[in-house]
């Protein structure tokens, strides 16, 4: 049935040409158009399928009846574009060609043929068009960029140059202009000329972190051997080039129906922040095939991104109704319950996360995390253990290990795991704060070590004299014999907690006062309701409903 | 091999040489300028560089890839090819590795026979002078029986007994050395030897003695974690079923073996640092890049930044791609690393790294600047673009296949994901792509001559594995490609021989001198650099021999080689036109301050 069905659509298409041909001949200036070949569908999903059959559908009722070149025009090229979305290159260059030869004043047909051909490689022929659809449209920002490019890989840096300058007017395509620029100047080896244009355009769109390599590339070759290293430093693989307008690819670009494709865009998007952008793409992708749990579950993470915890929620069920393997589903379901204070259902996904990917270290330390705040630390030290021992040098994941066993009174532990975090981050004020604290105020003898809890406190609070490292330090005086001392710095962070109207469990800093005011050291480094024992990453905080 | 003084150096002269046409009787009359010998090998029109002589050759090898329709990723990776002359006649053999059934058929493949295929060169010289080459399928009788899925081949001497011993990585299996025992037949010793890898999927591996110690030790690349028992499907943007791209596995690291110099290896992969970065590694190569007279190791990854490890000289290396230029191109992006040479394309006595990518990546020249190895991406200037970004390129070699004293450059080109024009031709491998010859035209340019090149570049098949080497022995680079299910292709050169060039053999103890360096000073042209190296390309070994093309300025000057034990020394002028054996102690050593 299906073959039939498009054996008659290409009969139809067939007779349009020749209708076209026959109207072309009694006209003057009509050209000669090319039959759109007919493609195998059989091996694409159903929404391709759909989609190729709706678009040529459109086209043969846009070209029944006689229509101006400029309307034929525009069908060929919708037609194309809706090929060319799907990636059906040979049916989408002809329906192109036509188009560019029904009406050479459009610019979009020439433009999109460009990046056909440059997405072949076929460098000369994309040359060739981006340089008509500019011709076209000079104005056109996006074509000038593509056609600097073009020039640039052909070696022909004179033109790059040329065409780089003359976009670099526009005020949305400066900053790719200017990256066009400065890698001209890098491959003609101006590295002065370079550096100064890629810092310019870092300065425009900072975010554009794939301009570090070639900047550092054009400060190695001014010998300036400390900016090649410090560009490499913020060099990242995955990062973006500076971005420019380009609406004509955005239309072609929202004929896309292949789900997958549309996934993978929407990952592009989350892996940017533009979570906004995301959830259409994976809407998209979802309205293309409703089985795909892998685009439900996206597009249930980027709703939790914008804030729509319900929606995200009830996206993420379905999607592990559909394939209950995925294991960033389980987690990210775990990570909005969590947010909703719903503890005991966050640690079940958070289990059956790390069930289907044991190396989820994530999911290892948010279930810790959910487990010290509702029940035994000491359940939670085995999963802060498990997440050390994968990620060994992770502050975060040491310091809440050791809070765990302190919280678990097992100072003993915890003081050996906050020494092996202070050799792995020597610099670590929050790791030097937390040993500190225990060597003055561990109940065990064997733990304590007043002296040098008072040097690193007093250290630390030289250069940072926050109230938590000055409680601290008061307790590192008081554990050395210095009480008055310590009561006088206590009654200050109790004054300054009060102006700065902070929550602090309060009570806690008053009985520490008065043990220092009574010569006493103190047993407990922090109070039952310090933040320490109630961990929270910020992916997990509470939100309101 | 004999070894002999030649007299036109007087007795006093301490280096020595030979031709090694002594052993091959009959090539009086081979250095007769090539164009004006018939060819007895195939048709070719008047204008062809290369001929492709595989019919005449007398091999016919078709590759497998046991593919049966389940997309298995192994299928369109292998396999590679090696040219060594495993006898030391003098005539260049070779060995072509072969896929197996995969899958539920697995059990039923040829795992008792002999996959990879050894062929002897049966070269002969017919009374005009003209070559015949003439292969004969030598497996069995060698010993050299790898079964499996090959994947990678590798030669050098390991045990220094003078023979080119074999190591073959594989898909699924324990990678294997063959051990040559010097009378035409090997023998495995991977078990003694240590090699047989840990299990992961072996790609391409060099010799080269990292530690200068005069043993050759061993790189092997790794791709990627996977397995037939991974079952994900992957699909090509017009939601078609298709291959998984590499980007869809975790790399692993590569191991680096270190040669004990009694037969067995030790793996050193964590000591030495080299598993402290790692991609989907395809493509490996050794050479001093940074001129401090250590080796160097270049490996190309499929989708991750290169690395480059920089030897440390006490054992150690550490990556300094990205710091050097070369784990990036130029915009920043790291591209799909797959075949790798490394030459002197400038002449500048500093060599240069060319990578073969995929479509619409082009291949990637990075110029070494000098400044102790710092490199730059030269792809636009020299021409690349246009040239090779519609291609998948995957073995590729610098050859000098005019002998006008310039790296070309010859790739083997085969897509990865199905091509749709080749779909709705029904055709039932729809990844073939033509071959590509480019011309170094001696001003940091080069020009794609593939159309001029003859009908042998007209080819449109799915090239893998590429090795090059003087196969007829007439002054002229040969090169062969192994096809992924397809058959193996011979390409004989027409041209080199029209002009002047000198082979060599150097040789460090009774091995070839992998890492060593020629310098070539000639009277009224540019000095011309070349390493002595059978690693790079893709999967494959090239013949370490030299074929040193002079071009114009055919007055040599004098010869120093520049060993890798740090030693320099000085040679008279080899003959033109034939091959000489160099041995490192038989020239006049030069003096360092």
């Amino acid at each position: 049935m299906r073959k039939t069905a498009a054996a008659r659509a290409v009969l139809l298409r067939v007779a349009a040409v020749a209708v076209l041909a026959l109207v072309a001949q009694g006209c003057d200036n009509q050209p000669d158009l090319l039959p759109v070949p007919t493609t195998d569908l059989s091996k694409v999903e159903p929404a391709v399928r759909n989609r190729i059959a709706a678009a040529n559908a459109e086209f043969d009722t846009r070209t029944r009846s006689k229509t101006s070149s400029a309307d034929l025009a525009r069908a060929y090229g919708d037609l194309g574009m809706v090929y060319q979305a799907q990636d059906l290159t040979t049916p989408a260059e002809v329906a192109y060609i036509n188009a560019g030869r029904l009406d050479s004043r459009d610019k979009r047909w020439p433009y999109l043929l460009a990046h056909l051909y440059a997405d072949q490689g076929r460098v000369s022929e994309a040359t060739r068009y981006f340089e008509m659809a500019r011709h076209i449209d000079p104005t056109y920002v996006a074509a000038e960029i593509y056609l600097g490019q073009m020039y640039l890989q052909n070696g022909d840096l004179d033109k790059a140059r040329s065409i780089f300058e003359g976009a670099k007017g526009d005020k949305e395509g400066k900053a790719a202009a200017l990256a066009g620029l400065g890698k001209v100047a890098l491959t003609a080896g101006h590295y002065q000329e370079a550096a100064d244009w890629l810092e310019e355009a870092l300065r425009i769109s900072p975010s554009a972190s794939r301009l570090r390599q070639p900047l550092a590339t054009a400060y190695r070759g001014l010998g300036d051997a400390e900016k090649a290293r410090a560009n490499l430093a913020q060099f990242a693989i995955d990062g973006q080039e500076p971005s420019f307008p380009d609406p004509i690819v955005d239309a072609m670009s929202d004929k896309l129906v292949v789900s997958h494709v549309l996934l993978r865009r929407g990952q592009r998007f989350a892996k940017e922040g533009r979570f906004d952008l995301s959830e259409d793409a994976f809407r998209a992708a979802v309205a293309s095939d409703p089985g795909n749990a892998e685009a439900l579950a996206n597009l249930g993470i980027s709703l939790a991104n914008l804030g729509r915890t319900e929606e995200a929620q009830k996206n993420l069920i379905e999607s592990l109704h559909l394939d209950d393997n995925s294991a960033v589903a389980h987690f990210s379901l775990g990570v909005i319950y969590d947010r909703q204070g719903e503890d005991a259902a966050a640690i079940a996904q958070y289990r059956s996360a790390i069930e289907r990917d044991p190396n989820n270290i994530q999911a290892a330390v948010y279930l810790a995390d959910a487990i010290m705040r509702s029940r035994s630390s000491l359940d939670a030290v085995q999963w802060y253990r498990q997440a050390l021992s994968k990620q060994p040098k992770s502050t975060r994941i040491a310091l809440s290990l050791a809070f765990a066993l302190i919280k678990a009174a097992d100072h003993v532990e915890a003081r050996k795991v906050l020494e092996t975090a202070l050799s792995q981050q020597p610099q670590s004020a929050e790791v030097i704060n937390a040993l500190a604290r225990l060597l003055a105020t561990a109940p065990a003898a064997e733990v304590r070590d007043g002296p040098r809890a008072l040097t690193m406190a007093k250290s630390l609070f030289e250069k940072n004299s926050s109230l938590e490292i000055g409680q601290t330090y008061g307790m590192a005086l008081a554990e050395t014999g210095n009480f008055t001392k310590a009561a006088e710095l206590q009654q200050d962070i109790i004054s300054s907690y009060e102006r700065s109207g902070l929550p602090v469990d309060k009570s806690f800093l008053v009985h520490n006062l008065t043990a220092y005011r009574q010569s006493q050291s103190v047993r407990e480094g922090w109070s039952a309701q310090d933040l320490v024992f109630w961990p929270r990453s910020p992916a997990a905080a509470l939100v309101r409903r | 091999m004999t070894k002999s003084p030649q007299s036109r150096f007087g007795a006093a002269t301490i280096w020595t040489v030979v031709s090694l046409f002594v052993a091959v009787a009959g090539f009086g009359a081979l250095f007769k300028l090539y164009s004006a010998s018939p060819t007895a090998i195939t048709r070719a029109a008047a204008s062809d560089i290369f001929v492709d002589a595989t019919e005449a050759s007398g091999v016919n090898f078709v590759h497998t890839n046991g593919m049966k329709g389940e997309y298995y990723f192994a299928e369109i990776i292998g396999s590679g090819v090696a040219v060594f002359d495993y006898d030391n006649d003098g005539r260049v053999d070779i060995l072509v590795l072969n896929g197996a059934a995969l899958g539920e058929t697995r059990s039923s493949d040829t795992s008792s026979s002999c996959s990879a295929r050894l062929f002897h060169n049966e070269l002969t010289v017919g009374e005009s002078g003209a070559p015949a080459v003439k292969f004969k399928d030598v497996t069995e009788k060698s010993g050299l029986c790898s079964s499996g899925y090959g994947m990678g081949v590798a030669t050098g001497d390991y045990d220094n007994d003078g023979f080119l011993d074999v190591f073959i990585t594989q898909f699924a299996g324990p990678n294997r050395l063959f051990r040559n025992q010097g009378d035409g037949t090997f023998k495995e010793v991977t078990a003694i030897a240590g090699v047989g890898g840990n299990g992961r999927w072996g790609t391409s591996a060099s010799f080269f003695d990292y530690d200068r110690d005069g043993f050759l030790d061993l790189y092997v690349a790794n791709y990627v974690d996977y397995s037939l028992a991974d079952t994900r499907r992957c699909y090509n943007f017009t939601s078609a079923r298709d291959y998984c791209a590499p980007v869809a596995f975790r790399p692993v690291p590569g191991i680096l073996y270190h040669n004990l110099g009694n037969g067995t290896f030790e793996d050193v992969s964590i000591n030495s640092g080299i598993t402290k970065a790692f991609g989907n590694g395809l493509g490996t190569i050794a050479a001093d890049v940074n001129g401090d007279g250590w080796p160097d190791l270049f490996v190309a990854n499929d989708g991750n930044p290169n690395q480059l490890w920089i030897n440390q000289k006490d054992g150690t290396f550490r990556n300094e791609a990205l710091e050097r230029g070369v784990a990036v191109n130029v915009d920043g992006a790291a591209e799909a690393g797959m075949g790798v040479d490394i030459a002197d394309v400038y002449g500048t006595g500093n060599e240069d790294i060319f990578v073969t990518h995929l479509t619409r990546e082009k291949a990637t020249l990075y110029r070494n600047l000098g400044h102790g190895g710092q490199f730059e991406d030269a792809s636009a200037v020299a021409g690349l673009y246009v040239a090779t970004t519609p291609f998948t390129g995957f073995g590729t070699a610098f050859v000098d296949y005019d002998n006008d004293g310039w790296p070309d450059i010859v790739i083997a080109n085969g897509a990865v994901h199905v091509i749709e024009d080749q779909v709705r031709a029904h055709d039932p491998f729809p990844l073939h792509q033509t071959k590509q010859l480019l011309h170094n035209l001696g001003d940091g340019k080069f020009a794609d001559v593939s159309t001029k090149a003859g009908s042998a570049f007209s080819l449109s098949e799915v090239g893998r594995g590429l090795a090059v080497a003087d196969l007829d022995n007439d002054g002229g680079m040969d090169f062969v490609v192994a096809n992924n299910n397809g058959r193996l292709r011979i390409f004989l050169n027409k041209v080199g021989a029209l002009r002047p060039w000198v082979g060599l053999r150097l040789l460090t103890g009774s091995r070839d001198a992998y890492g060593a360096k020629v310098e070539f000073r000639r009277h009224g042209g540019r000095t011309l650099w070349r390493r002595v190296h059978s690693d790079g390309s893709y999967l494959s070994a090239s013949d370490p021999r030299l074929v040193i093309g002079l071009g114009e300025a055919s007055e040599i000057e004098e010869l120093v080689v520049h060993w890798v034990d740090g030693t320099e020394e000085r040679f008279p002028p080899p003959a033109l036109r034939t091959y000489t054996t160099v041995a490192q102690g038989s020239g006049i050593l030069v003096a360092k301050p």
